[in-house]
């Protein structure tokens, strides 16, 4: 089992989290574990980044599925040399 | 200025769509109201399941994708199983449903369900139109979509205010997608596979689906005849060679033919078109690896490698990547006569073994033989699931690529009535003949109500064994005889059940009234139910491998001996 980081960029059509959804459903049916996932909304594209642990036949498999939605525009991915740290929320902040 | 709906019907007229299919309800009703007077036509039925698998078969008969128009909630939610049988078996339709109105989304709104989130594992993609310039440009996108690469389907979500709002002519607005279309086969791998395809002493062709799709029937038998190879297909593949060549051994794996899997296990090599390998199809997935190299060529990349890891991957479409492997298998290669006459062996020896069988009553292989010698070649057959699909799997004879229609990857019972209706809308002057089991058809025997509204004609046979045969088939087998939560105690009487929506039924009581009453019907174009009593008792479809055992361990009907070795003796 490796780490390895998925780059997706997606259409952004009009902010629609639908485009963002429709990956996920494709790696949600992987044999991989998400570890983590990082979104960034541009003007014209989704860019998402998905660390993943795995094994790389999986991780390709992924890929090659990913490849095919409609509003995917390019998918890659790389070995993850380290997952980044998100800053975590505390509980009982996101009401604060 | 016209609403975003009129102008979506005036699209649909302009793109030669015929014939749709549906159910309205309130969030649908402006799309519906927008058809009036136009000329493509509505077909109500009476589930919106039934409405889907017609468009599914439609579809698939048609070679353009079906469309199907429910409302929101319950309308579109009785999608589902549509959705996802189009998606596995690689069908083209267009689902557009109706959806509350933008300003109460996800407050619970009466008949709201959020069927984008609900479909999208299940379909190619979909659309939630908010914009109404957006209307018309969704829709030309989900049809092109749906056959574009490997075909299936894709859903339309129409919140009832956009379709009411008005747009100027035609709806101005764009549609981000990025199409993906067909890559060109790499001619390197070409080249490697058919080195691989000369170097091998007993080569096996594996046909799916994809073939029937990718019009590749005529390089398929091209390369088969050139090579002298046999012929094996998935259950879908049966679609797409005709079931007469010498060289065609029927499908393989879980209830397949006994010389297909013979075919498969001995092979030293297996070229796979347009196949996914499924679990049914292969059973073990090692061990078809096992000492054997594979090539596999297919529309999707995804597909490859997915379940099976081949020697050669070639992505692209099937008749291109055959033609380019014809041009360079030399004209006179090397046939292994003795191979496929091995196979043919076991064949007849299976044949004939059947025609000894004194099953009283109805035997479910013959019936269908019965019904084949009255049935025009190029007549629609669709089916149910259950073992009537797989006794049709065995002994149904396709002649006509393209006519055999059947709920493969997902395996919906229901499917054969509808599907049989879809079929003889798009081609109404062909027989259409639905063999159904009991257990399936009272899933969606209330769409029997179009035969008579539209004038269809189809004929349906039910296999009626008053079970749910495959099931108890399993508890048989691999539940020690627990048998429990299958048989039916009080079926329906399906000659009143017919005779109910007005078509005439019939209940032979011997072979020749079955071909008589059969051939009538499609002499004079006539629908009929022929209800066939089959003893549950006597109805094990065999031969039969286990779920993820290899072909090797196939159980075989009783008194039918055979060594599935090569050079075991049937040579």
């Amino acid at each position: 089992m490796n780490n390895y980081k998925i780059s997706i960029t997606l259409l952004n059509n009009d902010g629609s989290v639908d485009p963002v959804v429709r990956a996920l459903n494709v790696i949600r049916r992987g044999k991989v574990n998400v570890k983590s996932m990082l979104t960034y909304f541009n003007q014209n594209h989704v860019n998402v980044e998905v660390y993943v642990e795995g094994i790389e036949d999986e991780v390709n498999w992924v890929c090659n599925k990913l490849n095919k939605l409609y509003d995917v525009v390019n998918v890659s991915y790389s070995t993850s040399i380290s997952i980044p740290k998100v800053q975590s929320l505390q509980v009982g902040e996101r009401n604060g | 200025m016209v609403r975003a709906v009129d102008a979506l019907a005036d699209e649909v007229v302009k793109m030669n769509i015929k014939e749709v299919f549906g159910i309205p309800g309130g969030q649908i009703m402006p799309l519906f109201d927008a058809f009036y007077g136009k000329d493509t036509k509505i077909f109500l039925f009476r589930h919106e399941q039934g409405a889907i698998h017609a468009a599914d078969a439609y579809g698939r008969i048609t070679r353009r994708p079906g469309i199907v128009m429910v409302t929101s909630g319950p309308g579109a939610t009785n999608l589902a199983t549509g959705l996802a049988n189009a998606m596995m078996d690689s069908s083209p339709l267009v689902a557009l449903t109706g959806q509350v109105p933008t300003s109460v989304f996800g407050r619970d709104a009466f008949q709201e369900t959020d069927i984008i989130g609900l479909s999208m594992p299940i379909v190619k993609h979909t659309f939630m139109v908010k914009k109404p310039d957006d209307l018309v440009p969704a829709f030309k996108a989900a049809y092109r979509i749906a056959t574009d690469g490997r075909p299936g389907p894709v859903l339309v979500d129409l919140p009832r205010d956009v379709q009411l709002s008005e747009v100027k002519g035609e709806c101005s607005g764009s549609i981000n997608v990025n199409y993906k279309g067909v890559p060109e086969p790499d001619i390197g791998l070409v080249a490697y596979a058919v080195k691989l395809l000369m170097d091998a002493e007993r080569p096996v062709m594996l046909v799916g689906g994809g073939v029937c799709w990718s019009n590749a029937t005529e390089e398929v038998l091209a390369i088969a005849e050139t090579l002298w190879m046999p012929i094996v297909t998935t259950l879908p593949g049966k679609n797409c060679v005709p079931n007469n060549h010498p060289l065609f051994m029927g499908p393989a794996g879980m209830h397949g033919r006994v010389e297909a899997d013979a075919a498969l296990i001995n092979s030293d090599l297996v070229l796979a078109i347009g196949t996914r390998f499924s679990d049914r199809t292969v059973g073990d997935f090692k061990e078809f690896q096992r000492g054997r190299r594979i090539i596999h060529i297919d529309i999707d990349k995804s597909e490859i490698g997915k379940n099976v890891k081949p020697s050669v991957g070639i992505i692209g479409d099937a008749k291109v990547a055959l033609r380019m492997m014809l041009e360079l298998i030399p004209k006179a290669a090397v046939k292994n006569e003795a191979f496929v006459n091995w196979l043919r062996s076991i064949k007849e020896s299976y044949e004939k073994f059947r025609e000894q069988d004194n099953m009283p009553g109805f035997a479910p292989w013959k019936v269908l033989k019965v019904i084949r010698e009255v049935t025009p070649p190029h007549a629609i057959t669709a089916t149910s699931v259950g073992s009537h699909q797989m006794w049709s799997e065995l002994h149904w004879d396709v002649y006509v690529p393209g006519t055999f229609i059947t709920s493969a990857g997902l395996g919906t019972m229901g499917f054969g009535l509808p599907a049989a209706l879809g079929a003889k809308v798009a081609k109404p002057n062909v027989p259409v003949i639905d063999i159904d089991g009991d257990g399936s058809f009272q899933m969606t025997m209330q769409n029997l109500a179009l035969v008579r509204e539209y004038n269809l004609p189809i004929i349906v046979v039910i296999f009626d064994n008053s079970t749910l045969m495959l099931v108890r088939h399993w508890q048989m087998l691999l539940y020690s005889r627990r048998i429990i939560g299958v048989d039916f105690q009080a079926n329906p009487d399906f000659i009143k059940i017919a005779e109910a929506y007005g078509i005439d039924g019939v209940r032979p009581s011997n072979y020749d009234e079955l071909r008589s009453s059969v051939a009538r019907a499609i002499r004079s174009n006539e629908p009929l139910v022929v209800d066939v009593t089959i003893d549950r008792e006597r109805d094990l479809v065999l031969p039969w491998v286990q779920p993820g055992k290899w072909l090797t361990e196939v159980t075989l009907p009783d008194g039918f001996k055979v060594d599935l070795r090569y050079g075991g003796g049937h040579e």
